[in-house]
């Protein structure tokens, strides 16, 4: 007559390792979920935002010098009227075919000039309006933010030797009260206790292909 | 047959179902988190490939117009995308790198109608064409024809010209030619025509685009011409009709059926064809390369001038300086190449073939 068994010791030494195993693995998996979704998810989606706005700015750079572009001043100064009134000399670029990504309240319009500004409390702002509205010369452009997390822009020189770089606030001028191109600018952003800067080279002045 | 006692097949039931259920708890979580983190990494990932896809095709496009640099000096002329030249890259034994695929295009801007200076009688038999109703087509190229001329703003005795005063923003007609397909929607036409009611551009838009050149030039090319392009330009059926007959007919090894001169011309279409609005060479030429590795594909879209008649590349307005703010240092003199070609268009990740969602994307 066989008699009930029970399970043996290597049946439970196994079970309770595969057991250690599968909660092992379950807590790195939630762990590693909270880290995303919760207390890193703000790190991370910031960075997100700040890769996204940077390709952005780089985009329309590319695109404002690629021809048909004016062969002589893709990127140049501009004095504008800001939303608080105030008035600043920045860099800024045509988008000749316009852009249906920008806030347009009915058909979008080509020919729209662009200006980048970082303001206090609102961010990095991209100025813009197009030449064929009739109140082109006399009224402010609008405003659209492009990341509320900007929170500085500055202008890269290279300085003659090739080797040094100054960076400033404020576009420079030569020696005729001309403004002058930077060769690069500097981006940063805030979002809290985080902070990060970004880089964007500005793109050359076209010759008969761009510099890639 | 004895089994074990329920009580012990009871337990042992129970464990599978916890292992089972801790299991599948675990692939859920698995999958979940591989999903999440893998779409942030194929991002990153996307934005490399591209990066290379890129310097990839400018490459391609770099070793084509050799080729064809090459080609125009030993035959004098580019007269056709259906001459040997379009197969080059591949003949000229450029590998692209890394497993990468390349593939290059071309396309006769010079076959089209040349926007810039087109007249309303044209672009109104072309919009016919294209499927448009004449009454309808009659009153779409004068808007257009107005948008583009100085002096388009005053109202003619037989056309109403719009008030675009009236739009938020207000805004003013361009007195140029147009600059892109998109800004077709920003003159206005009494009916939607070309863009439907949500933006949309509709066949009747493809079919016109298909036939018209936003690139100036000076000989519209017999080789490529289609027929709405032909009949516009003043050519009757029959020359429309033969040069079709002789582009479909049987034709010998080695006989494209591409003209090299006018005379060419004139023997398949008649002496009448006007030789100061019709050339048998290539103006202005698209190349359309597309770059892919695995599922990602970049594309590059490049206008060349291959001068021969093209005329000045369609002008950008100066930059705006406000009154009184600073001027701008020039441009530092620079050693300019001898470049083959004048390049008058760049469009990067450019999809040429499809119609387009929005206007101007």
């Amino acid at each position: 007559m066989r008699t009930a068994r029970a399970f043996t010791l290597i049946e439970m030494l196994v079970a309770a390792a595969l057991l250690g195993l599968l909660l092992l693995t379950l807590n790195y998996f939630i762990f590693s979920m909270a880290e995303i979704w919760g207390h890193g998810a703000e790190r991370r989606l910031f960075d997100q935002h700040v890769r996204a706005v940077t390709r952005e700015v780089e985009g329309m750079l590319r695109k404002a010098s690629l021809p048909p572009a004016p062969t002589e001043a893709p990127l140049f100064a501009r004095e504008i009227r800001l939303d608080d009134g105030r008035r600043t000399t920045v860099l800024s670029f045509e988008q000749p075919e316009g852009s249906p990504r920008l806030p347009w309240r009915a058909v979008p319009l080509p020919d729209v000039v662009c200006s980048l500004v970082v303001q206090e409390g609102k961010g990095l702002m991209l100025y813009w309006h197009s030449r064929l509205e009739e109140d082109f010369d006399d009224s402010a452009p609008r405003a659209w933010a492009m990341s509320p997390f900007g929170t500085s822009l500055t202008y890269e020189y290279n300085e003659a030797d090739g080797a040094t770089w100054r960076t400033y606030d404020q576009l420079q001028r030569n020696a005729a009260g001309q403004s002058t191109l930077p060769a690069r600018l500097r981006l940063g952003f805030t979002h809290g206790t985080m902070k990060t800067e970004t880089v964007v080279m500005l793109p050359p002045i076209p010759g008969p292909l761009p510099h890639f | 047959m004895h089994g074990a006692p329920t009580s012990l097949r009871r337990n042992r039931g129970a464990v599978i179902v916890l292992v089972l259920v801790t299991v599948l708890l675990a692939s859920f979580l698995l999958a979940a988190f591989l999903r999440r983190s893998g779409t942030e990494l194929l991002a990153d990932v996307r934005a490399a490939e591209m990066k290379q896809l890129r310097a990839e095709a400018y490459s391609a496009l770099e070793t084509t117009l050799a080729i064809l640099a090459d080609q125009r000096a030993v035959a004098g002329a580019l007269h056709s995308p259906l001459e040997p030249w379009s197969d080059a890259l591949a003949d000229s034994g450029y590998v692209p790198g890394n497993g990468r695929v390349v593939e290059v295009l071309f396309e006769d801007e010079s076959g089209k109608l040349p926007l810039a200076t087109a007249t309303e009688t044209e672009l109104q038999t072309l919009m016919e064409f294209a499927g448009i109703e004449r009454n309808e087509a009659e009153r779409q190229a004068a808007a257009l024809h107005a948008w583009m001329r100085e002096g388009g703003d005053e109202t003619r005795s037989n056309f109403n010209a719009p008030d675009y005063s009236r739009n938020d923003p207000a805004y003013r007609i361009a007195k140029r030619p147009l600059r892109s397909w998109g800004e077709l929607a920003a003159v206005a036409m009494d009916r939607p025509v070309f863009f439907d009611e949500g933006g949309r551009p509709t066949p009747e838009f493809a079919a016109f685009v298909r036939e018209v050149s936003l690139h100036p030039f000076q000989k519209v090319n017999l080789n490529s011409a289609q027929a709405g392009v032909l009949t516009a330009l003043g050519l009757g059926s029959a020359e429309v009709g033969a040069l079709e007959n002789h582009r479909v007919r049987p034709k010998s090894p080695g006989d494209l059926g591409v003209f090299r001169t006018m005379t060419e011309a004139g023997t398949v279409m008649g002496a009448t064809v006007a030789s100061d609005r019709f050339g048998t060479s290539i103006e202005v030429l698209r190349i359309m390369i597309t770059a892919r590795q695995g599922g990602v594909a970049y594309r590059l879209a490049v206008v060349i001038s291959t001068g021969t008649g093209a005329l000045a590349p369609r002008a950008s307005a100066p930059p705006p300086q406000s009154s009184g703010g600073p001027t701008m240092a020039p441009a530092p003199e620079r050693k300019m190449l001898n470049y083959p070609f004048a390049v008058l268009e760049i469009r990067e990740d450019a999809e040429p073939f499809t119609p387009l969602s929005r206007p101007d994307l």
